[in-house]
């Protein structure tokens, strides 16, 4: 008994003066999430019900920290030259079909859809920064994840136009950056989780090469990982727009 | 046909850069009950691209499309039509009149390339030549301010055939763009001519649209022909002249397009407009207005509602439908038969394999509507498979009325 509690101390040790705000957490782990540009091609590999797996290859574009993207899909030939493209925090999504030519813009009440039948909605694609003004950021203290000493940070949310009532995000002390995110719904039930893991420095900019999303309702997975990445690369001011979508 | 793969095969070996082969398969069975017969044909349809990029700047894309059709392939037009509509023509001496009951038309094998185009990008414009996919509109079953293409309003998503077209984009900033599009005809005076201008401000997209097109059409007339008047008695009381509707032409129908489109949302609900003007020289110089106004909305749980009310004052008006508007409605001459219609779908997925929607069309002038459950299941990575059932309401004589039961089997795999 006492050796268990001595590592429930070790395992969550107390916040001291010296440890940053909430917020000045958040605003870091949004810094690092979210470079300046970034260009890659990644790999979604979605575990069904069935236990099935479906992958997915697609080129990604990001821009303005984060408050524009661009996904165009390379495989499978089911979606292949599909893309879709968000702006402001993924406030504006417009979808293109490649074999009709035709775009289409979502409405907002589609943004906590799963994006491609994956455990990722499209507001998972592309919040970035939107949750300085969505959330307000409390630190609850440290825990050790993964063998990692992590600050706690807990989100709650400001106002009722997300679909995720609280995320509690674990960021390294050493450099803020979060190894862990869960997702939390309306009802407070623990609904997903974001494992972010193979952390390498990719050009200066700390990277998770592998990022998994554990659905804990439906029993889903859906793994993300990078084939490449670069940070080095400047894209056109008009280079997030319908035209290039269309590309 | 050979000419066709040797020219697809050519152009992919004359290109340095790396070809991407692919495509799909398609096998589709469909079936309806009319209160007099049973139809059923089905079809397999191969499917096969090619796109490359020889520079960032040129991307070249074709397709070429088999499609073998089985089952009842010699069909009679006139067996979806309630025998009321069927039409009155002259006998071959020209004494009398007769009624039309058999229009044959047949589903014959078919090969043939849908798509071949070449995109070229430059800073300051996009220019797209040849066979290409031209979508203009909004809507989700009717769009109003498209002037090239039919939409099955049973399957309103399925690709439409290429249309041959020189299309150039010039970007204006980040939302506005002006859009050139022109599909050579026989003559300068036949070709259609179709200019865009989009926008967005805000939550919303904006187009004005100016189309025109001068096609070659029949033209409808009303004649009489003399025929043997005989009393209830069997008596022989002179000639009568009897009405019938004749076909003169073709002449050149010049048509104008004024339009106008939105898109964007408000209160998270997704809003959708598309309005036309149309100015069609043919009897007279009177504008027609079409419109169609839709929303849609995703529930936190996923159901996706979408709905659409379309009017058109091409249409029929009730009552007034005859056979001609049928001829008119299915060579895709206008988009409706009569004048008011509503658009609704469901649509649920139940887990991340298997989506369960139903539709249904109303149309609001004869009170006649159909009602199409549908599943899809994505079975692996590449395949789904789709059953669509059809019930169809309403009196005999209307729209939807005269066919009484449909299905629809799909599976598509895609390589």
């Amino acid at each position: 008994m006492k050796r268990l509690m001595l590592f429930c101390l070790a395992a969550v040790t107390s916040l001291t003066a010296a440890d940053p705000t909430g917020a000045e957490i958040l605003n870091k782990i949004i810094d690092l999430m979210n470079p300046e540009n970034a260009k890659a091609v990644m790999e979604q590999t979605i575990v069904t019900t069935s236990g099935d797996k479906r992958t997915f290859q697609y080129e990604t574009y990001m821009g303005n920290r984060g408050e524009s993207s661009l996904m165009r899909y390379l495989e499978p030939s089911r979606v292949k030259g599909n893309a879709m493209l968000m702006t402001g925090f993924s406030d504006n999504i417009w979808m293109y079909n490649r074999r009709t030519d035709r775009v289409r813009k979502l409405a907002s009440s589609a943004k906590n859809q799963k994006f491609e039948g994956s455990d990722f909605t499209y507001e998972d694609m592309g919040s970035g920064d939107s949750w300085k003004e969505d959330y307000t950021p409390v630190l609850k203290g440290i825990e050790k994840i993964d063998r990692e000493k992590c600050y706690t940070l807990e989100l709650q949310l400001k106002s009722d136009d997300n679909s995720y009532k609280k995320m509690i995000c674990f960021a390294r002390l050493e450099d803020f950056f979060p190894i862990q995110i869960d997702y939390y719904d309306e009802n407070d039930v623990l609904s997903k989780s974001l494992y972010l893991e193979d952390i390498q420095t990719v050009e200066g900019i700390p990277t998770p090469m592998k990022m998994t999303m554990s659905n804990h309702l439906d029993k889903t997975e859906t793994v993300m990982e990078y084939t490449s990445i670069t940070y080095d690369v400047e894209f056109d001011k008009y280079f997030f727009t319908e035209r290039n979508l269309k590309k | 046909m050979f000419k066709k793969i040797i020219l697809l095969v050519f152009l992919s070996s004359s290109l340095s850069a790396q070809v991407d082969w692919f495509g799909y398969y398609e096998g589709e069975g469909d079936w309806g009950k009319t209160p007099d017969l049973s139809i059923y044909y089905g079809y397999n349809k191969l499917r096969l691209d090619m796109d490359s990029s020889p520079s960032d700047n040129i991307r070249i894309s074709a397709n070429l499309i088999y499609k073998q059709f089985n089952g009842q392939t010699s069909l009679n037009f006139m067996d979806f039509i309630h025998p009321k509509y069927y039409p009155v023509v002259p006998t071959p001496d020209g004494l009398g009149l007769d009624t039309t009951s058999y229009i044959p038309y047949s589903l014959t094998d078919t090969m043939f390339i849908d798509n071949m185009f070449m995109e070229f990008h430059h800073k300051l414009f996009d220019l797209t030549l040849g066979k290409q996919q031209i979508s203009p509109g909004v809507g989700y079953a009717w769009n109003p301010t498209d002037i090239f293409n039919l939409k099955d309003l049973m399957d309103p998503t399925y690709e439409n055939s290429g249309i041959s077209a020189i299309k150039l984009s010039i970007p204006f900033g980040y939302r506005t763009t002006l859009s050139g599009i022109l599909q050579p005809e026989n003559s300068w005076n036949e070709t259609i001519q179709y200019y865009q201008l989009k926008t967005g401000i805000g939550q919303f997209d904006f187009s004005l649209i100016y189309g025109k097109k001068n096609p070659l059409q029949l033209i409808p007339e009303i004649d009489t022909v003399l025929v043997t008047g005989i009393d209830e008695y069997g008596n022989y009381i002179g000639n009568i002249a009897v009405p019938y509707t004749k076909y003169i032409g073709p002449y050149n129908i010049p048509h104008d397009l004024y339009g106008f489109n939105l898109e964007g949302e408000l209160l998270g609900i997704g809003i959708r407009s598309e309005i036309a003007t149309h100015r069609i020289n043919c009897n007279n110089d009177n504008l027609q207005y079409e419109f169609v106004i839709g929303a849609d909305y995703t529930f936190v749980n996923s159901l996706y509602l979408l709905t659409e009310f379309y009017h058109s004052d091409l249409g029929t008006k009730t009552g007034q439908t005859g056979f001609d508007d049928y001829l008119v409605y299915f060579s895709g001459e206008r988009k409706s038969l009569n004048q008011n219609y509503l658009f609704a779908l469901a649509m649920f997925p139940l887990g991340d394999l298997l989506d369960v929607s139903a539709f249904g069309i109303i149309n609001l002038d004869d009170k006649s509507a159909v009602i199409a459950p549908q599943l899809i299941y994505r079975i692996f990575q590449d395949v789904e498979l789709s059953i669509l059932g059809s019930w169809f309401v309403g009196d005999n004589t209307d729209e939807y009325g005269y066919q009484e039961f449909g299905a629809r089997f799909r599976i598509r795999a895609y390589f």
